[in-house]
Formats: structure tokens, sequence, C-alpha cells
């Protein structure tokens, strides 16, 4: 069993705050991804955990115990870093059995968990090889084995992926969930890839410059995201966010913006300027009579993908993309209107950033004003 | 019917050669020549040097061991073949002579690799500052000239009000005449020696630990090694390569080139010789008794000795650097 709690964890190099008041809670056998781009404290954050870096405040704990000023190795926690950080003199037997070794446990355990694990990963024949004569995929088992041979309760991941080419870390990625879930661990990864993020993690704990935007599942972070840093960061391309003025007329509720107008639905809201978001794969081209939100644009470059293709077009001051299958049926120079359902929207606050919901006028809740936009969190 | 699909070809248009230039192949024939000699050329004034200073000399001090001469131009040189080896390898100063020698290696193996050694490890945990003082403080005596050193220490070990000696006295150590007895001496040269090469030993050994990644002792630390373990069995093996280059040049190039100098100005390889090492016996065969062929056939007999303790130094060198990628 290991849940690991973190409860206001601030960490600041002199005047840049590396992490700002995270609290955060991972449930035992969750495969917890740490997202965002890099400066953003993630490695600290996993530094933390691992009893690497001290908080300049708030605690860790593991399973209800306080571990903050705990030194890492009386954590049961195993660490896997982005440059595998293989000990150079020693051979993979000795890397992989390195952690029995220094806690003292009798050699037999020792050369029969080294065989364990090896056999699991594929590595019995490398043993007696050094680092330096293995292959960037070989290196990368040697580091997850080195991690895996003393059954810690948590797997701390720093980017183990990112040293790897495309196609092996497909697979890599592949073998790594697969081992998520036959061993009972809990895992913290991290990474700035998204697509890694997506399929890996059970959860996603988006940061960026040091505090946390939103923890949700990967459907979650990429359907609902909580602000418009998370909208712009997941996708590819990112959700499109235009600016627009929400107000109502014959009590619905309109968005009319420079490039875009839009239909909402029944209400009535004092006029006020929004952020409207919307996936590029959830843009249709449009024809004549489609409902919900219109955006009148021009395409400037058609982008081949192999399967999709992207449309990026210049609709007003904004750029907006259109992602679908080949062939769009678009081409440069071209003009065009895209459409969305409203289900398909996301608006945000232009000031605060962060998304908001539609609260309707017969709601239940009578302390809440009638046919008012609220900020989610 | 079904026609194999022919790949697309990457050039655009295969019909028209790209060049058939004649000087253009003149031109490239030249280029290449360049190509080819341009790495002696960037090699050739350290290989001059070389020849110049270091293989020359050689070849001549092989060629002297074999003849009977006294330096004097108007002299001829007799070729004695290898009377002079039979002499040197009979000479009772010379046992005395490798003993110091030995003395030396041993006393420079402690100041001049494990005491540095020890002490860049230790400041290493300093602030950038402080490490900053502690090291220029430390290396500045390489920066001075080992005849001025060996003046300035011959006042510090001076027989009456010499620092050394009132020091001592304060805590009940009778006064020595350091430098001229013959049981104090060699270790006096020695401290002076260490002294001066701690510096850049310390500054060798501390760019060696700045090259072990903090990544290493970060899992070190999570594998559950504490701070006794990561220094045996991280530190000091990736250090290795670093700590056998210093005992290369430490040891037997500072035992020559530090060593030289000091014998000569503060004790003149006395006192009874206590204090003469191989170098120093090498230059007063031939410059002070002017017995070239002597000399020579000593320099050859220790040139050997000392080609068989570094290669094997060079060897161990060569194996552990090939640690990192």
């Amino acid at each position: 069993m290991a849940r690991i709690r973190l409860h206001h964890i601030t960490k600041a190099y002199g005047d840049t705050v590396a992490l700002d008041d995270i609290s955060l809670d991972v449930a035992h056998g969750e495969l917890l991804v740490l997202l965002g781009p890099s400066g953003c404290g993630k490695s600290t954050l996993l530094r933390v955990m691992a009893g690497l870096i001290h908080p300049d405040r708030g605690g860790v704990e593991v399973d209800g115990r306080d571990v903050t000023t705990l030194p890492p190795r009386q954590r049961n926690t195993a660490m896997v870093f982005q440059s595998y950080a293989l000990y150079p003199h020693l051979s993979v037997r000795r890397n992989l059995g390195f952690g029995l070794r220094a806690h003292r446990r009798p050699r037999t355990e020792i050369e029969e968990k080294v065989a364990d694990v090896a056999a699991r990963l594929g590595l019995d024949r490398l043993l007696d090889r050094r680092p330096r004569e293995l292959s960037g995929g070989q290196r990368q088992r040697v580091a997850l084995g080195r991690a895996m041979v003393r059954d810690p309760a948590v797997f701390l991941m720093d980017e183990p992926l990112s040293n790897l080419d495309a196609q092996l870390r497909t697979a890599t990625r592949m073998e790594l969930a697969a081992l998520h879930r036959s061993l009972d661990a809990t895992f913290v990864y991290v990474t700035h890839d998204q697509v890694e993020a997506m399929t890996l993690g059970t959860r996603i704990a988006v940061l960026d410059g040091g505090r946390l935007q939103q923890v949700g599942t990967p459907a979650q972070i990429y359907d609902e995201p909580a602000n418009v840093f998370v909208a712009r960061f997941l996708g590819a391309p990112p959700m499109n966010l235009l600016p627009a003025v929400a107000s109502s007329r014959d009590r619905r509720v309109l968005l009319e913006g420079a490039a875009l107008s839009a239909v909402l639905w029944e209400g009535e809201v004092a006029e006020r300027a929004v952020t409207v978001g919307v996936r590029p794969e959830r843009l249709r081209i449009g024809g004549a009579g489609a409902a919900g939100a219109r955006f009148r644009s021009r395409v400037v470059a058609v982008e081949n993908l192999g399967n999709d293709e992207v449309a990026i077009c210049q609709a007003a001051e904004e750029r907006i993309c259109v992602r679908g299958p080949r062939p769009l049926g678009l081409r440069a120079g071209e003009n065009v209107e895209l459409v969305a359902s409203v289900d398909d929207l996301r608006l945000f606050d232009p000031a605060s950033g962060r998304r908001m919901v539609w609260v309707p006028d017969a709601c239940d809740n009578h302390k809440l004003p009638a046919g008012t936009v609220h900020d989610v969190r | 019917m079904f026609v194999e699909v022919e790949p697309l070809r990457g050039d655009l248009d295969t019909s028209v050669p790209i060049s058939d230039d004649r000087s253009a192949l003149r031109a490239g024939r030249r280029h290449r020549l360049t190509a080819v000699a341009t790495p002696y050329m960037y090699l050739a004034p350290a290989l001059i040097c070389f020849a110049l200073w270091v293989y020359w000399p050689l070849a001549q001090t092989f060629r002297l061991s074999f003849v009977r001469w006294n330096l004097l131009p108007t002299t001829p040189s007799v070729g004695v073949g290898l009377a002079n080896y039979r002499h040197v390898l009979r000479l009772p100063q010379l046992q005395q002579a490798a003993e110091t020698t030995g003395l030396y290696m041993v006393g420079l193996l402690a100041l001049g690799v494990v005491l540095p050694a020890l002490i860049a490890v230790v400041t290493q945990g300093l602030g950038s500052r402080a490490q900053a003082f502690y090291r220029s403080v430390l290396f500045l005596p390489v920066l001075i000239s080992p005849v001025v050193a060996a003046t300035l220490w011959s006042f510090l070990f001076a027989p009456n009000g010499g620092a050394v000696n009132s020091i001592l006295g304060n805590v009940g150590v009778s006064p020595r005449n350091w430098l001229f007895d013959p049981t104090t001496a060699p270790l006096s040269l020695i401290v002076i020696a260490g002294w001066k090469v701690l510096g850049a030993s310390i500054l060798i050994v501390s760019a060696g630990l700045v090259n072990i990644g903090p990544e290493y002792y970060e899992a070190a630390a999570l594998d559950g090694a504490g701070r006794l373990r990561r220094f045996t069995e991280i530190t000091v093996p990736l250090l290795s390569p670093t700590l056998l280059f210093l005992l290369t040049t430490a040891v037997l190039v500072a035992e020559g080139q530090i060593m030289f100098p000091l014998i000569d100005t503060l004790t003149s390889g006395g006192p009874s010789r206590a204090t003469t090492d191989i170098y120093y016996l090498l230059y007063s065969l031939g410059f002070t008794s002017f017995d070239v062929g002597l000399a020579s056939a000593a320099a050859v007999v220790f040139f050997v000795a000392f080609a068989a303790t570094a290669v094997p130094c060079l060897g161990l060198l060569e194996r552990f650097s090939r640690y990192q990628d």
C-alpha cells in the first residue's frame, strides 16, 4: 500500500518559486502523470517526493506517515532518471543489485532477485556488460530493473522515455503500462509529452510556473480544461481560443466576435467579454443552415499528417486550426466558414483564464443569481 | 495486368550530370591533398618541439652512454661499450639515490594525491565563494618559482629564529637544523614539494569531481546508499581516472621537476647525500664530475625504470578512463 499525500508544498530557489503551494493526493496503485512544459516544477515535485529535495514549506505523507524529513533511503521509493544514471563502472548485474547490497541483503537473495528482474525485462544475456556497451533501449530497461529489484511501494519516473527514438518510445510506453498493471505499486510519472500523459495516466496533474493548474483523468483534462493554459497545452494542434462578447437578446445568450457568431442557450446575461475555445477536431466545414457557432476564416495553409489534415486559417486577428480526416477538401487562399456545435464550445474568463460553465435560470440553487456565468476549478 | 510501382527517385533529373568541369576535378584533388595534410600541420608544432627537446636528447643520451667523454669539445669521446653500465650498476651512491627517490615518491603520493583528494572532496560541499577562496589560497604556491619557494622555506626552516622551530618550540619540540640533518632534510624537502604541488592537485581533483554527474549520487541515495557507501562506491571509482592521472603526474613528473630545484637550492644533495635523488645524481655525475658517459648510462637505466613504472599507470589510466561515454 502506498498512498502519497502532498500538503502545501512550496519550494523557492532565490527569487524563483519552483513549487507554489501544491497539494496533491495520489491513491494506491495509481499512475499519476505530472505534466507541464520544461521549468514548470514537475521534476522538482518528483524530487520532493523522493526526498532528494526538501520543501521550504509543506509536507509529504506516505500511507499516513509523515516522511518530509526522512532521507530517500527510508522512503521505500525507487526512481528512474531521465539520464538513467546507471553506474558507469558497474556491470548490469551489479547495477541491478546495488540497492539490495546497500540494504545489506543476503547474497543469495540478491542473486535471485537480480536474475528474476533480468528475466522479466529480457536482460539475462546482458548481465555482464557495462552500461556503455548497451543501446539506449537496453539502458532504459536496466534503469527500470534497478528500480524494480527492491519491490518499492512507489515508482518515481522522471521522463524515462525522452531519450528513446519514436518507435522504441511507443513500444516501451506500452510495456510500462503493462508493468504498472502487473505491479501492485503507485507510479508517479513526469513528462512533457502529452501523448505519454494521455495514454499512461490514470490521472494527470498539469503544472505551470510551479502551480498546479488542474488534476483529473485524461478525459477530464482534455475535454474540460480548467483554464486556458491547460486548453492550450493539450491537443495537437491545441484548442482554438478566440475573444468574443457574450450578451443576450430575446432571452437567448449570444456570442459575437470579429469573425465568429454563435447562438447559445436560453437565458439572460449582462454583456461581458469571454474567450471562446473549440478543439480543432470539433470544427466542421460549414454548410447552409448548420446550427451552433460559426467562424468566418480564410485558409492560410494545409498540413498533411498522413491520416488527418490540419488547415490553418485566419479568422480576423486570430489563427484557428481545423483538423479532420484527409482530405479535408480545403485549399490555401480559400474562404471557409467553420462550424462547431454549442456542446463543443468552452468559455473562459479572459481576465483570470479560468473556464466558466452556465448555470441555468431555473437552477435549484437559489443562492446563485439567475443566469450567471461561474468559474469552475 | 499488374505493374510494379517504381519507387520515386530523390533526384529530380538524372539525364544531366552535375558537373563535368576539368578544373573542378583538379581543384578537388588539391582539396583532397590539403585535407590529408591538415591534421599533420596542426600536429607539426608539437611534434617538432617533442623531437627537438625530448626525442633528440634521448637519442643523444643513448649514444653518450656508450662513450667516455668529459664534455669538452676539444677532447675526443672514446667508445667504451657497456663499461659505463657496469660501472653505474656498481655505484654505491646509486642505491642510496634510488631509496631517496622512493621516499620522495611516497611523500609526493601522500601530499600530491591523497591529501589534495581529501581536501577537494571536503571543500566540495562548501559554498562557491568559500570554495574559490580556499582553492585560490592553496593554488598560490603553484605560481611561485621553485627557487623563490626554496629561498622562502630556507628562512622558515632556519635553525635560529626560523618560524618552524619557534612554532614547534611552543609545543615543546626542541629546535632542529631541519635542512642539515640527514634524517629530517629529505622530509623537509618533501614538505616543501608537497606544499607546491598541493594546489594544482586539488584543482585537478575538483575538476574530476565536477565531472561526476549529480544523478549518480541521487540514484545511490535512492538505492539506499549512505554517505560512506556513496563515497567508496561512486566517488572513488568514478574519480579513479583523475587519481591515476594525478599519480603519474604528481609522483613521476613532480619528483623530477619540483624536487630538483629544491635540492639544488637548499641542500645541494647533502648532508652526506641524504637528499640526493636520481635526478640530482645524474646531474652531479654529468655536470659536477663531468663524466658524461657515466651520467648517460645512469640516465638510460632510470629511463627504463621510470618507463616500467609509468607504462602500467598509463595502461590503467586508459582502462579506467573508458567508464564514461
